[in-house]
């Protein structure tokens, strides 16, 4: 990984030795995504979920429940600070959501894939994705997003718990069988686990460990979002709306550093979400997690 | 006389031997106290404990944080029965993990959660 000192901003344009040499070491350090796939898939023993997809159906019924919110808020790391390494950026993001279950497919699943939409169709162009801008290079100048398609697929549905390997494997197959529109650069799939679905990357686990990631396969991005049934993945918040701060979480990494480590990253605390994980605020409506300005040098 | 030193000598190699029983029954080092992380693979998340350790007794307190989700602290209890570490640790948002694992070469924990089949480590700070 860089060291604090590596830390700094350098030039977009020219990434410094220094920087090159951290992202060849945070490279050597990211193999271990795709290594890490020895994990034997034990019988959950998670809770069934505590939140029903019926309630998620009604949370955009709800007014905010963000006075609800009981989890503890990260402060922003002191200097806190993103540095760009030099690869690349999703500068007008293309998301294409894919709800990956059976669950999805009931009538109360169905109500969640729609607002969760609706969310995506109001947040890709909102100020959320303006704030971003700062983290532009020559070249590469971050705007505006779409949702470009969505699709609920029940096929192999997961039943227990899903690897990211499996997921690898399935999003290529879908993409090779047409079943969601082709990659382009700035393409990103979101992926959509259904309730009770234990999701595992490498020794981690949803809920113990993450409430979502994103990583690529070769210049294809994607991020899965576990469906939140845990306390460390509620925090207080409905379903819901702990799903779009989720997704904004994930949204705003991978814009920016769609290949992790490699795009903007602080050394010492993380990506853009990381620096501010857990703290909230309001655009279009929905509810999304801040991100870190290097130029405000605030969560915001 | 001489069967005297004889008891005598009898006497003192059971004391000795005695003691050396003691000394292996003795309580483990506490080769445990200090700061453990859990090695992840999602960047993001983490998940540091701190060990006090006395005798086979293990206490301490962490954080945690999960990617895309909250961040908070940890309470441990537990038993070092050498090379047995057995840990509970509870969370500030209420959820209880049972660590079962092995202490190996003094720098690495490595065991499972909840009796899962999926191994975890813990590296030394």
């Amino acid at each position: 990984m860089p060291t604090k000192k590596q830390a700094t901003r350098t030039s977009p344009a020219a990434p410094s030795k220094r920087a090159k040499s951290a992202t060849v070491k945070v490279a050597a350090k990211l193999v271990r995504y795709s290594k890490g796939e020895h994990i034997i898939v034990a019988p959950l023993h998670h809770p069934k979920p505590q939140i029903a997809l019926e309630e998620l159906g009604k949370a955009r019924k709800s007014p905010s429940d963000s006075d609800l919110f009981d989890g503890q808020t990260a402060g922003a790391a002191a200097n806190a600070h993103l540095a760009y390494f030099g690869g690349p950026l999703l500068t007008n993001v293309a998301v294409v959501t894919i709800f990956w279950g059976k669950k999805w497919g009931t009538p109360s699943g169905v109500t969640t894939v729609n607002n969760l939409n609706a969310f995506f169709t109001a947040i890709l162009p909102s100020p959320l994705i303006d704030q971003l801008h700062e983290y532009s290079v020559p070249g590469k100048v971050i705007g505006h997003g779409s949702l470009v398609g969505s699709k609920v697929i029940t096929v192999n549905a997961p039943v227990v718990s899903v690897t990211d390997t499996t997921i690898r494997a399935q999003l290529k197959a879908w993409i090779a069988s047409k079943k969601v529109p082709k990659p382009t650069p700035n393409t990103l799939y979101f992926i959509y686990l259904d309730p009770g679905i234990v999701s595992i990357m490498g020794g981690s686990k949803s809920c113990s460990s993450y409430c979502g990631y994103h990583n690529n396969i070769s210049g294809v991005y994607y991020a899965v979002m576990p469906y939140p049934n845990c306390s460390g993945c509620l925090g207080g918040l409905t379903a819901f709306n702990a799903l779009t701060g989720t997704s904004s979480h994930e949204l705003c990494e991978a814009i920016t550093d769609p290949v992790p480590g490699r795009g903007w990253y602080d050394s010492n605390n993380g990506e853009i979400g990381d620096i501010c994980a857990w703290t909230f605020k309001t655009v279009a409506g929905y509810t999304v997690q801040k991100e870190w300005s290097n130029q405000q040098n605030a969560c915001v | 006389m001489c069967q005297r030193r004889v008891v005598v000598s009898i006497v003192a190699a059971l004391l000795s031997l005695s003691s050396a029983a003691c000394h292996v029954t003795s309580e483990p080092s506490p080769l445990l106290r200090g700061t453990w992380a859990e090695v992840l693979t999602v960047p993001g998340a983490s998940y540091i404990i701190t060990l006090d350790q006395s005798g086979v007794q293990l206490t301490g307190s962490g954080t945690y944080t999960i990617e895309a989700g909250r961040q908070g602290t940890l309470q441990v209890v537990g038993t070092y029965s050498p090379p047995t570490v057995a840990l509970t640790i509870s969370s500030d948002a209420g959820d209880r993990r049972t660590f079962v694992g092995t202490l190996i070469g003094g720098d690495q924990l490595r065991g499972a959660f909840d009796g899962s089949s999926s191994l975890v480590t813990f590296a030394r700070r």
